[in-house]
Protein backbone atom coordinates (compact mmCIF):
# COMPACT_ATOMS: atom_id res chain seq x y z
CA UNK A 1 0.00 0.00 0.00
CA UNK A 2 1.20 3.70 -1.02
CA UNK A 3 1.67 6.11 1.84
CA UNK A 4 0.40 8.95 1.43
CA UNK A 5 -0.53 11.88 3.53
CA UNK A 6 1.51 13.48 6.55
CA UNK A 7 2.42 10.74 9.08
CA UNK A 8 1.35 10.61 12.45
CA UNK A 9 3.66 12.61 14.33
CA UNK A 10 3.53 15.01 12.16
CA UNK A 11 -0.28 15.01 12.68
CA UNK A 12 0.03 14.48 15.96
CA UNK A 13 2.49 17.33 16.80
CA UNK A 14 0.30 20.15 14.42
CA UNK A 15 -2.83 18.63 16.72
CA UNK A 16 -1.14 19.80 20.04
CA UNK A 17 -0.03 23.16 18.40
CA UNK A 18 -3.37 24.09 17.11
CA UNK A 19 -4.39 23.18 20.38
CA UNK A 20 -1.85 25.07 22.54
CA UNK A 21 -2.85 28.15 19.97
CA UNK A 22 -6.51 27.91 20.69
CA UNK A 23 -5.78 27.86 24.50
CA UNK A 24 -3.58 31.25 24.15
CA UNK A 25 -6.48 33.25 21.72
CA UNK A 26 -9.15 31.65 24.02
CA UNK A 27 -7.31 32.94 27.33
CA UNK A 28 -6.11 36.32 25.86
CA UNK A 29 -9.06 37.86 23.54
CA UNK A 30 -11.90 36.21 24.37
CA UNK A 31 -11.89 35.53 28.03
CA UNK A 32 -11.45 39.21 28.71
CA UNK A 33 -13.66 40.23 25.99
CA UNK A 34 -16.59 38.10 27.88
CA UNK A 35 -15.45 39.60 30.66
CA UNK A 36 -16.00 43.00 29.92
CA UNK A 37 -19.19 42.40 28.33
CA UNK A 38 -20.91 40.71 31.56
CA UNK A 39 -19.36 43.48 33.61
CA UNK A 40 -21.22 46.13 31.63
CA UNK A 41 -24.53 44.29 30.89
CA UNK A 42 -24.37 43.66 35.12
CA UNK A 43 -23.02 46.56 36.90
CA UNK A 44 -26.36 48.44 36.78
CA UNK A 45 -28.29 45.23 38.54
CA UNK A 46 -26.95 46.00 42.21
CA UNK A 47 -27.98 49.86 41.71
CA UNK A 48 -32.28 48.73 40.72
CA UNK A 49 -34.23 50.46 43.73
CA UNK A 50 -31.16 52.08 45.26
CA UNK A 51 -32.70 55.71 44.54
CA UNK A 52 -36.29 56.24 45.28
CA UNK A 53 -38.71 59.24 45.66
CA UNK A 54 -39.68 59.25 49.20
CA UNK A 55 -42.71 60.51 49.80
CA UNK A 56 -41.69 62.46 53.68
CA UNK A 57 -40.28 65.86 53.62
CA UNK A 58 -43.53 67.12 51.44
CA UNK A 59 -42.19 66.58 48.13
CA UNK A 60 -42.28 65.32 44.58
CA UNK A 61 -44.83 67.75 43.00
CA UNK A 62 -44.74 71.36 41.36
CA UNK A 63 -45.86 74.95 41.89
CA UNK A 64 -45.76 78.61 40.29
CA UNK A 65 -42.02 78.27 38.61
CA UNK A 66 -40.65 75.20 40.86
CA UNK A 67 -40.52 71.65 40.78
CA UNK A 68 -39.55 69.87 44.41
CA UNK A 69 -38.08 66.60 44.53
CA UNK A 70 -37.30 63.92 47.57
CA UNK A 71 -34.91 61.74 46.87
CA UNK A 72 -34.18 58.63 49.10
CA UNK A 73 -30.40 56.80 49.01
CA UNK A 74 -29.80 53.42 49.98
CA UNK A 75 -27.59 51.94 51.51
CA UNK A 76 -25.13 48.86 51.64
CA UNK A 77 -22.96 47.72 54.60
CA UNK A 78 -22.60 50.48 57.16
CA UNK A 79 -20.22 48.04 59.41
CA UNK A 80 -17.42 46.23 58.37
CA UNK A 81 -18.16 42.56 58.64
CA UNK A 82 -16.85 39.35 56.70
CA UNK A 83 -17.79 40.37 52.82
CA UNK A 84 -17.88 38.63 49.71
CA UNK A 85 -15.20 39.03 46.79
CA UNK A 86 -17.72 41.35 44.98
CA UNK A 87 -18.63 43.82 47.57
CA UNK A 88 -20.56 46.34 46.28
CA UNK A 89 -19.82 49.95 47.74
CA UNK A 90 -21.98 53.34 48.12
CA UNK A 91 -19.36 55.04 46.32
CA UNK A 92 -19.82 53.29 43.31
CA UNK A 93 -21.75 55.70 42.04
CA UNK A 94 -21.27 59.20 40.90
CA UNK A 95 -24.76 60.94 40.96
CA UNK A 96 -28.06 60.99 39.45
CA UNK A 97 -29.86 61.83 36.11
CA UNK A 98 -33.58 62.77 36.56
CA UNK A 99 -36.14 62.91 33.80
CA UNK A 100 -39.02 64.92 33.82
CA UNK A 101 -41.67 64.44 31.86
CA UNK A 102 -45.23 66.40 30.57
CA UNK A 103 -47.53 65.64 28.02
CA UNK A 104 -45.35 67.29 25.25
CA UNK A 105 -41.92 67.31 26.43
CA UNK A 106 -39.24 65.36 28.21
CA UNK A 107 -36.03 66.97 29.71
CA UNK A 108 -33.13 65.44 32.20
CA UNK A 109 -31.60 67.15 35.02
CA UNK A 110 -28.39 65.59 36.68
CA UNK A 111 -26.87 65.61 40.19
CA UNK A 112 -24.72 67.10 40.96
CA UNK A 113 -25.09 69.77 38.24
CA UNK A 114 -26.40 74.32 38.87
CA UNK A 115 -29.83 73.11 37.41
CA UNK A 116 -31.14 71.19 40.91
CA UNK A 117 -29.80 71.73 43.79
CA UNK A 118 -31.04 70.66 47.61
CA UNK A 119 -34.07 73.26 48.77
CA UNK A 120 -32.95 76.62 50.75
CA UNK A 121 -29.28 75.34 50.90
CA UNK A 122 -27.56 78.68 51.03
CA UNK A 123 -24.67 77.80 48.51
CA UNK A 124 -27.35 76.28 46.00
CA UNK A 125 -25.71 73.06 46.88
CA UNK A 126 -25.85 69.91 44.59
CA UNK A 127 -24.82 66.46 46.11
CA UNK A 128 -27.01 63.00 46.10
CA UNK A 129 -28.12 62.10 49.63
CA UNK A 130 -25.54 60.53 52.00
CA UNK A 131 -25.88 56.41 51.76
CA UNK A 132 -29.27 55.73 53.92
CA UNK A 133 -30.14 60.04 53.63
CA UNK A 134 -33.51 61.24 52.19
CA UNK A 135 -32.98 64.96 50.73
CA UNK A 136 -35.14 67.10 49.07
CA UNK A 137 -34.13 69.16 46.23
CA UNK A 138 -35.84 71.88 44.43
CA UNK A 139 -35.30 73.41 40.83
CA UNK A 140 -36.70 76.30 38.22
CA UNK A 141 -39.15 75.75 35.34
CA UNK A 142 -41.95 76.89 34.00
CA UNK A 143 -43.44 73.99 32.69
CA UNK A 144 -45.60 71.81 35.23
CA UNK A 145 -44.05 68.47 34.57
CA UNK A 146 -46.28 65.62 36.11
CA UNK A 147 -43.72 62.51 35.71
CA UNK A 148 -40.23 61.73 37.22
CA UNK A 149 -37.95 58.86 36.68
CA UNK A 150 -34.31 58.61 38.53
CA UNK A 151 -31.36 56.90 37.01
CA UNK A 152 -28.50 56.10 38.61
CA UNK A 153 -24.98 57.44 37.18
CA UNK A 154 -21.99 54.98 38.10
CA UNK A 155 -18.38 56.20 38.68
CA UNK A 156 -17.44 55.16 35.71
CA UNK A 157 -19.57 57.78 34.34
CA UNK A 158 -22.25 55.46 32.31
CA UNK A 159 -25.90 56.27 32.99
CA UNK A 160 -28.01 52.93 33.79
CA UNK A 161 -30.72 52.25 31.03
CA UNK A 162 -33.26 51.39 33.59
CA UNK A 163 -35.19 53.64 35.88
CA UNK A 164 -34.20 53.06 39.96
CA UNK A 165 -37.52 54.74 40.60
CA UNK A 166 -40.06 56.52 39.12
CA UNK A 167 -42.98 58.65 40.62
CA UNK A 168 -46.23 61.26 39.10
CA UNK A 169 -45.39 64.54 40.49
CA UNK A 170 -48.86 66.60 41.91
CA UNK A 171 -49.30 70.14 42.36
CA UNK A 172 -48.10 71.32 45.80
CA UNK B 1 -18.82 -6.99 10.17
CA UNK B 2 -16.75 -4.88 11.93
CA UNK B 3 -16.82 -3.32 15.14
CA UNK B 4 -15.31 0.64 14.89
CA UNK B 5 -15.76 3.40 17.16
CA UNK B 6 -17.60 4.07 20.64
CA UNK B 7 -19.54 1.78 22.04
CA UNK B 8 -23.44 2.98 22.89
CA UNK B 9 -23.03 3.24 26.75
CA UNK B 10 -19.46 5.12 26.37
CA UNK B 11 -20.52 7.15 24.04
CA UNK B 12 -23.92 7.78 26.25
CA UNK B 13 -21.86 8.38 29.59
CA UNK B 14 -19.50 11.27 27.36
CA UNK B 15 -22.93 13.00 26.77
CA UNK B 16 -24.26 12.74 29.74
CA UNK B 17 -20.52 13.82 31.58
CA UNK B 18 -20.56 17.01 29.09
CA UNK B 19 -24.44 17.84 29.95
CA UNK B 20 -23.79 17.96 33.53
CA UNK B 21 -20.37 19.93 33.32
CA UNK B 22 -22.26 22.54 31.11
CA UNK B 23 -25.05 22.70 33.80
CA UNK B 24 -22.64 23.00 36.44
CA UNK B 25 -20.40 25.57 34.81
CA UNK B 26 -23.65 27.97 33.71
CA UNK B 27 -24.90 27.31 37.38
CA UNK B 28 -22.00 28.57 39.15
CA UNK B 29 -21.59 31.38 36.47
CA UNK B 30 -25.24 32.67 36.91
CA UNK B 31 -25.43 32.61 40.61
CA UNK B 32 -22.59 35.33 40.70
CA UNK B 33 -25.53 37.35 39.24
CA UNK B 34 -28.22 35.94 41.64
CA UNK B 35 -28.04 38.54 44.95
CA UNK B 36 -28.70 36.17 47.93
CA UNK B 37 -31.35 37.34 50.64
CA UNK B 38 -29.98 38.58 53.73
CA UNK B 39 -32.27 36.41 56.53
CA UNK B 40 -32.19 36.73 59.78
CA UNK B 41 -34.27 33.99 62.13
CA UNK B 42 -34.99 32.32 58.41
CA UNK B 43 -36.75 35.82 57.76
CA UNK B 44 -35.60 38.45 54.77
CA UNK B 45 -33.64 40.65 57.53
CA UNK B 46 -36.25 43.46 56.41
CA UNK B 47 -39.28 42.29 58.33
CA UNK B 48 -37.49 41.56 61.36
CA UNK B 49 -36.88 45.63 61.83
CA UNK B 50 -40.59 45.71 62.89
CA UNK B 51 -39.47 43.29 65.80
CA UNK B 52 -37.24 45.49 67.15
CA UNK B 53 -38.09 48.37 69.81
CA UNK B 54 -35.50 50.21 71.61
CA UNK B 55 -35.36 53.63 73.47
CA UNK B 56 -32.63 55.84 73.16
CA UNK B 57 -31.40 59.35 74.75
CA UNK B 58 -28.97 61.72 72.92
CA UNK B 59 -26.68 64.56 74.66
CA UNK B 60 -23.93 66.45 74.42
CA UNK B 61 -20.79 66.28 76.03
CA UNK B 62 -17.68 68.47 74.63
CA UNK B 63 -18.62 68.22 70.94
CA UNK B 64 -19.02 64.41 71.63
CA UNK B 65 -22.47 63.41 71.01
CA UNK B 66 -23.00 60.21 73.18
CA UNK B 67 -26.04 58.16 72.52
CA UNK B 68 -27.19 55.52 74.98
CA UNK B 69 -29.49 52.78 73.34
CA UNK B 70 -31.72 50.21 75.57
CA UNK B 71 -32.80 46.97 73.98
CA UNK B 72 -36.53 46.26 74.62
CA UNK B 73 -37.21 43.43 72.56
CA UNK B 74 -35.85 40.35 71.64
CA UNK B 75 -33.53 41.18 68.59
CA UNK B 76 -30.30 41.71 69.36
CA UNK B 77 -29.15 44.90 68.05
CA UNK B 78 -25.08 45.06 66.47
CA UNK B 79 -24.73 48.60 65.94
CA UNK B 80 -27.02 52.13 65.51
CA UNK B 81 -27.09 54.76 62.78
CA UNK B 82 -27.53 58.12 63.70
CA UNK B 83 -29.07 60.65 61.28
CA UNK B 84 -30.06 64.22 61.89
CA UNK B 85 -33.09 65.68 60.51
CA UNK B 86 -34.13 69.22 59.28
CA UNK B 87 -36.28 70.94 56.96
CA UNK B 88 -34.91 69.58 53.66
CA UNK B 89 -32.89 66.17 54.58
CA UNK B 90 -32.74 63.34 56.85
CA UNK B 91 -29.23 62.43 56.49
CA UNK B 92 -26.46 59.81 58.75
CA UNK B 93 -23.72 62.19 60.53
CA UNK B 94 -20.21 62.00 59.07
CA UNK B 95 -18.98 59.76 61.98
CA UNK B 96 -23.43 58.01 62.87
CA UNK B 97 -22.84 54.16 61.80
CA UNK B 98 -21.48 53.11 65.10
CA UNK B 99 -21.00 49.38 66.59
CA UNK B 100 -21.28 48.12 69.89
CA UNK B 101 -19.11 46.64 71.93
CA UNK B 102 -21.02 43.26 71.22
CA UNK B 103 -24.76 42.27 70.43
CA UNK B 104 -26.74 44.21 72.36
CA UNK B 105 -29.33 42.09 73.65
CA UNK B 106 -33.17 42.53 75.56
CA UNK B 107 -32.48 43.99 78.37
CA UNK B 108 -29.52 45.66 78.36
CA UNK B 109 -27.83 49.35 77.32
CA UNK B 110 -24.85 50.89 75.49
CA UNK B 111 -23.90 54.27 75.24
CA UNK B 112 -21.84 55.11 72.04
CA UNK B 113 -19.56 57.84 71.41
CA UNK B 114 -19.84 59.89 67.68
CA UNK B 115 -17.56 62.63 66.63
CA UNK B 116 -20.26 65.11 66.26
CA UNK B 117 -17.91 68.31 65.52
CA UNK B 118 -19.99 71.46 64.63
CA UNK B 119 -22.37 69.02 63.11
CA UNK B 120 -25.12 69.11 66.24
CA UNK B 121 -26.33 71.47 68.39
CA UNK B 122 -28.60 71.13 71.71
CA UNK B 123 -32.62 71.11 70.49
CA UNK B 124 -31.43 69.01 66.99
CA UNK B 125 -33.77 66.09 66.02
CA UNK B 126 -31.77 63.40 65.30
CA UNK B 127 -33.39 59.52 64.00
CA UNK B 128 -31.42 56.40 65.45
CA UNK B 129 -32.09 53.41 63.04
CA UNK B 130 -30.93 50.03 64.60
CA UNK B 131 -28.03 47.88 62.62
CA UNK B 132 -28.71 44.03 62.90
CA UNK B 133 -26.93 41.76 61.55
CA UNK B 134 -27.84 38.67 59.21
CA UNK B 135 -26.65 35.76 56.92
CA UNK B 136 -26.54 35.91 53.32
CA UNK B 137 -25.24 31.91 52.61
CA UNK B 138 -22.72 31.65 54.67
CA UNK B 139 -21.54 35.45 55.04
CA UNK B 140 -22.69 37.50 57.90
CA UNK B 141 -23.67 41.08 56.52
CA UNK B 142 -25.02 44.42 58.53
CA UNK B 143 -28.45 45.99 57.41
CA UNK B 144 -29.63 49.10 58.47
CA UNK B 145 -33.36 49.70 59.32
CA UNK B 146 -35.30 52.03 57.49
CA UNK B 147 -37.17 53.31 60.59
CA UNK B 148 -35.63 54.27 64.13
CA UNK B 149 -36.28 56.43 67.54
CA UNK B 150 -36.69 60.06 66.56
CA UNK B 151 -35.15 61.87 69.48
CA UNK B 152 -33.76 65.54 70.44
CA UNK B 153 -30.17 66.87 71.35
CA UNK B 154 -30.65 67.17 75.01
Amino acid sequence: MNKRGISPIVASVMLILITIAAGLIITQFVIPFVKNNLNRSTECLPFRGYLKFDESLEGNCYTEGKIFIVIKRGNFEKLSLEQGDKAIKDADIAGAQIALSSASETISLKIPSNEIFIKDSTSKESRLPAAGGIVKYETATNTNYNKAQIYVILSNGRVCESPSDEISLTPC
Amino acid sequence: MEKKGLSPIIATLILVSVAVVLAVIIFIWARGFMTDQTLKFDRPIQNVCEDIQFSAEARLDNGELLVSVVNEASVPLYGVEVRKKSFASIEPLNDGAKQFSGSLNEGSDEEVSIDAGSEVESGDELLVVPIIVGESGNIKKSFTCDTGEEISVI
